[in-house]
């Protein structure tokens, strides 16, 4: 029999999670439907601040599951702070939503997959080891890796990651990542003068528009054969 | 934001490297340069300053800051906003609500002239974008565009300058905007208004009737700093968004406030004419500037390299940020002990009210702060902040932590004349700002340092003690019957360096920020890598195994993998606010997804392989009772309803996950699909070794919507032709349009060989007609013909 064909999305997360478990990540899961404490408060994104900007939310009129569908998979990264003791290494694949027109490049739903790593001297050093090991794993060993700073208010110092493909001269953003704040930790209840950490979020949905050459972002989402069995 | 080239080279010493250059250094250091746009008389560079540099670089002048931060430059003298115009008239009077501004100035200037702008205030506006409207309304919009601070020039001459206050608007007020339009205004929405009501939406928009003109020649200049949070609200509420707004809910530092009047003041005189009559400067709580420690080892364990005390120095003064290195243990020591005779003020802020006053926490997190380490700022979070040591190991400089109110957990002293609260305790087990939510376990009301010689310095209320900051006893102390901790903040001798952070970086407040600091100057590129060492093995969460295993079970079946969309027309769970209103619940099942796939699939099935195809998608379904992981399988073959095919499928999961039988025996297959809950299904926490199909093609080709044309030919082959020589020899010659050339069919009988293929014909740009297909198909059976095949 004709084997099928798995969606590019999970094709992509697959390949994200085979990569990290050789460094002894573990998947960890949490719910699309969010309460502000866990997309927004505990990540040090308070309520009426220019930050929240960031993330357009889709909100929930009342219900008595929660708030708002989540703008980000960092939810999952609380939650497991919450119950976990360091030192963990996780990811957090999964659904996310925003509050905004789509088009080509930009739809209300999408992948992100995110990575948090708790330990004892986790520095900024290993950050970058990790990233640029992980890139290189996916993309090639000959795409070339920089960090420029950026800001998510969940880590400090925060860097974004851009890559550069042989042959090209475009360098193009993969990766948001950072230290996580001292106060996130101390939010989920883990004292930031014994432990630190890292975390690091992508967008699937980019991942695979990117390595696979996939125009237009809804073409995921159609359930539409025409590019599902093309790859 | 568009920063212009030219007005950078404004503020900085030396000349400016080229501007791609510039670019480059800044992305590395500072933020990212996403456009560069020259003409022959300026460059400008659309920047993305992003939230926490939108308070200090929403202006030239900030963005000039890192410039010479990022290139080694200098950046040159700024003004210090020291108010030198003497007051010649009293006609101002101005009264703030602390809540709407933290800091107000108004200023008359008496006998300018309002006209058009001088080319140069015209050229510099024109390069980011700005329209020339007068001269006075250029010079605000250009004071804006350099300081990031919004200044606003009323007409003195309509507004009644006795009465000025920056206050909530009144319920039943409302104003006419610069724009012409009406808004209607609530007590939410701060103004700036004389006795006959707003003149301005504070912060956000110039109301019309005040509004310079030509006729105008007296002007009200107003600088504010208004509080950052109730601009976002009040301009979001409002629906009006402008480039003042979005500073002002950025935080616009109150100590910008004076050096934005004299850049305005100065360019209106120069340009205007005029005369300043009168200024007058409200400002109740002025904070002095934030003082942040850092050490090398605190760095160290951050980014993971040593740096050496001069390379920390020299970095942080790149961007401004100067100090000096402490005795962290010596300072504390040296700052509780003058301290002591310091009246007491319940409530005092580390950053307005200190050294004047203090309480007993507040004591102790100034003198924390000189000496460079930012510690909590109540009593409780200080307790849960501390290392706990024992009594025998107490020296001087350690802290105890008392619970001075037995019986009651709260107690407030109200003074009588002023009816504030001028002494209270309260006693507290849980933190609130250290571990948010941390039990104590016990009660906590009042804390003093420990100074040696069994003696104490706390700083004690007024109606409980002698309300000043004394040292004493501990022993004898009545505030210190109940001893609950005894705790070091402290835990080494290294010195500090204790930073002065420059009034317009609000965003530096923690040692987070001067870590960060030091690592984008350092330069994040040059931070050596250090690999992540071994650790155990991965441990997935159920979801995760399961789908994963489903996923490879299906498709090793023939199925293939859809995902589809999470909203709907209705459902049980709906938003707020949706992108369409066929888009405003959220699925309760996946069972209509799977439906519509099937039907677009279905008029195209011929484009694949497998046309019977066999969907799946695993989701979540969003109902009243809560989220659900679910799978969903369908099918719609050419014959039949393919049951059969679904159940062969099933027997095929249930072999290896034999827990799902329940869930599928309650559930029937309709219209071809198959939905279960996969919540509460436990599987194996290990992954067993799984590997999808390698991806078919090496990337994406684009599809065609148009409609196709199906061809079928079949032929015998006296010879025996590669299947790979006959695809390539008829796509060859069918052309351009034949987008699938498939062999379906082959089999040998008497010596020859029977060969099926199906040509798929489709244009990218239009729909084609048999007419145009035929004679292709004419050419190809000739071709086949003459290479020896025989036609069926």
């Amino acid at each position: 029999m004709q084997p099928g064909t798995i969606h590019p999305l999970n094709r992509v997360i697959f390949d994200i999670v085979s990569i990290f478990e050789k460094y002894g990540f573990s998947v960890a899961d949490g719910p699309e439907i969010e309460t502000e404490r866990y997309n927004f408060d505990a990540l040090n994104v308070p309520s009426d601040h220019p930050a929240r900007d960031m993330w357009d939310t889709f909100w929930l009129k009342e219900n008595n599951i929660g708030q708002l569908l989540r703008t980000h998979t960092s939810n999952v990264q609380i939650r497991y702070m919450e119950n976990h003791t360091p030192p963990f290494r996780i990811l957090a694949p999964g659904k996310v939503f925003r509050y905004e027109a789509t088009d080509a490049t930009h739809e209300a739903q999408f992948h992100q997959v995110e990575g948090l790593v708790v330990g004892k001297d986790i520095t900024f050093a290993h950050l970058s080891w990790t990233l640029d090991t992980f890139v290189k794993d996916f993309f090639g060993e000959e795409v070339e890796v920089k960090l420029r700073p950026s800001f998510f208010p969940f880590v400090e110092p925060g860097v974004e990651v851009d890559i550069k493909m042989p042959g090209s001269e475009k360098w193009l953003e993969v990766l948001g990542a950072g230290m996580v704040h001292p106060k996130v930790l101390e939010a989920c209840g883990i004292d930031s003068r014994e432990w630190s950490g890292f975390a690091f979020g992508m967008g699937v949905d980019r991942l695979a528009m990117l390595k696979f050459g996939i125009p237009d972002v809804r073409l995921l989402y159609q359930g539409d054969l025409r590019l599902i069995d093309q790859l | 934001m568009n920063v212009s080239y030219n007005w950078l080279q404004n503020y900085i010493v030396e000349k400016l490297p080229l501007p791609l250059e510039l670019a480059t250094a800044l992305t590395s250091v500072s933020y990212e340069v996403e456009e560069i746009v020259s003409n022959e008389n300026d460059t400008i560079f659309s920047i993305d300053i992003l939230p926490n540099r939108s308070s200090d670089s929403l202006g030239h002048k900030g963005v000039a800051r890192e410039v010479a931060a990022a290139c080694n430059l200098t950046i040159k003298e700024e003004s210090q906003g020291v108010i030198t115009y003497p007051n010649v008239s009293n006609e101002l009077s101005v009264t703030i609500n602390p809540k709407v501004a933290r800091r107000a100035i108004k200023r008359i200037v008496r006998g300018v002239k309002v006209g058009e702008s001088p080319q140069w205030l015209k050229d510099a506006l024109s390069s980011i974008g700005q329209r020339s409207i007068s001269n006075v309304v250029d010079i605000t919009n250009f004071v804006m565009w350099e300081t990031g601070n919004p200044v606003h020039a009323f007409d003195a001459d309509k507004v009644n300058l006795s009465s000025l206050e920056v206050r909530f608007a009144a319920a039943d007020e409302s104003i006419i905007a610069l724009d012409g339009v009406t808004y209607e205004l609530n007590d939410s929405i701060p103004v700036i208004a004389d006795r006959t009501g707003p003149m301005d939406v504070a912060g956000i928009k110039g109301g019309s009737h005040t509004c310079v003109d030509e006729t105008t020649s007296s002007l009200l200049l107003s600088v504010c700093s208004f509080t950052p949070a109730l601009i976002r609200r009040s301009s979001r509420s409002l629906g009006l968004r402008t480039d003042a707004s979005k500073r002002f809910e950025n935080n616009v530092p109150p100590a910008s406030v004076s050096i934005a009047l004299e850049r305005l003041t100065s360019l209106i005189v120069d340009i205007c004419g005029g005369e300043v009559m009168e200024t007058v400067d409200v400002y109740p709580y002025e904070k002095k500037l934030y003082k942040v420690g850092i050490n090398a080892k605190e760095v160290m364990r951050i980014i993971g390299i040593d740096l050496d005390n001069e390379i920390i120095e020299r970095l942080l003064q790149k961007v401004g940020i100067v100090g000096e290195w402490k005795n962290p243990q010596q300072t504390f020591r040296e700052i509780i002990l003058e301290s002591v005779g310091t009246p007491y003020k319940y409530g005092a802020s580390v950053l307005v009210d200190a050294p004047a006053f203090f309480d007993c926490s507040s004591l102790v997190a100034y003198a924390a702060k000189e000496a460079g380490l930012s510690i909590p700022r109540m009593t409780i979070d200080q307790c849960a902040y501390a290392a706990e040591i024992l009594k025998e190991d107490l020296e001087i400089g350690d802290l105890i932590f008392s619970q001075d109110s037995a019986d009651s957990s709260k107690e407030e002293f109200v003074d009588v004349d002023s009816g504030k609260i001028i002494e209270q305790y309260e006693v507290k087990t849980i933190t609130q700002e250290y571990m948010p939510g941390t039990d104590l376990g016990y009660g906590v009301s009042h804390i003093g340092v420990y100074v040696g010689d069994g003696n104490i310095v706390h700083a004690s209320g007024p109606k409980t003690g002698e309300g000043k900051v004394i040292i004493e006893e501990l022993t004898s102390s009545k505030k210190f019957q109940t001893i609950r901790k005894y705790g070091r903040i402290f835990l080494n001798a290294d010195d500090r360096y204790v930073a002065t952070i420059p009034y317009w970086r609000t965003d530096i407040t923690g040692p987070e920020n001067l870590i960060e600091e030091i690592a984008r100057l350092y330069g994040l590129n040059n931070i050596p890598r250090t690999e992540l060492s071994d650790f155990s093995t991965p441990d997935h969460v159920n979801s995760y195994t399961l789908s994963s295993l489903l996923r490879s079970l299906l498709i090793n079946n023939g199925a293939q993998e859809v995902l589809t969309y999470s909203f709907r027309k209705t459902g049980d769970i709906e938003l707020a606010h949706s992108l369409s209103s066929d888009k405003s619940f959220l699925r309760t099942n996946l069972i209509e997804g799977m439906g519509r796939a099937l039907e677009l699939n279905n008029p195209q099935r011929e484009l694949f392989l497998n046309q019977d195809f066999l969907l799946f998608e695993i989701g979540k379904v969003y109902t009243s009772k809560g989220e659900e992981l679910h799978l969903s399988v369908g099918i719609k073959p050419r014959k039949g309803n393919g049951e059969k095919q679904i159940q062969s499928i099933i027997s095929k999961i249930l072999e290896s996950i034999p827990g799902l039988k329940e869930v599928f025996e309650d559930k029937t297959i309709e219209n071809g699909v198959i939905e279960i809950n996969l919540e509460n299904i436990s599987t194996s926490n290990i992954l067993p070794e799984i590997m999808f199909p390698e991806v078919r093609n090496t990337g994406f080709k684009q599809f065609s919507s148009h409609p196709f044309i199906v061809r079928d030919i079949a032929f015998w082959a006296t010879e025996k032709v590669t299947e790979q020589e006959m695809n390539t020899f008829l796509k060859e010659e069918a052309g351009e349009f034949a987008q699938i050339v498939r062999c379906f069919d082959t089999f040998e009988k008497d010596g020859k060989t029977s060969y099926g293929y199906r040509i798929i014909f489709q244009s990218f740009d239009r729909t084609l007609t048999d007419e145009e297909i035929n004679p292709i198909m004419e050419r190809v059976y000739k071709l086949l013909n003459k290479k020896g095949f025989e036609i069926r």
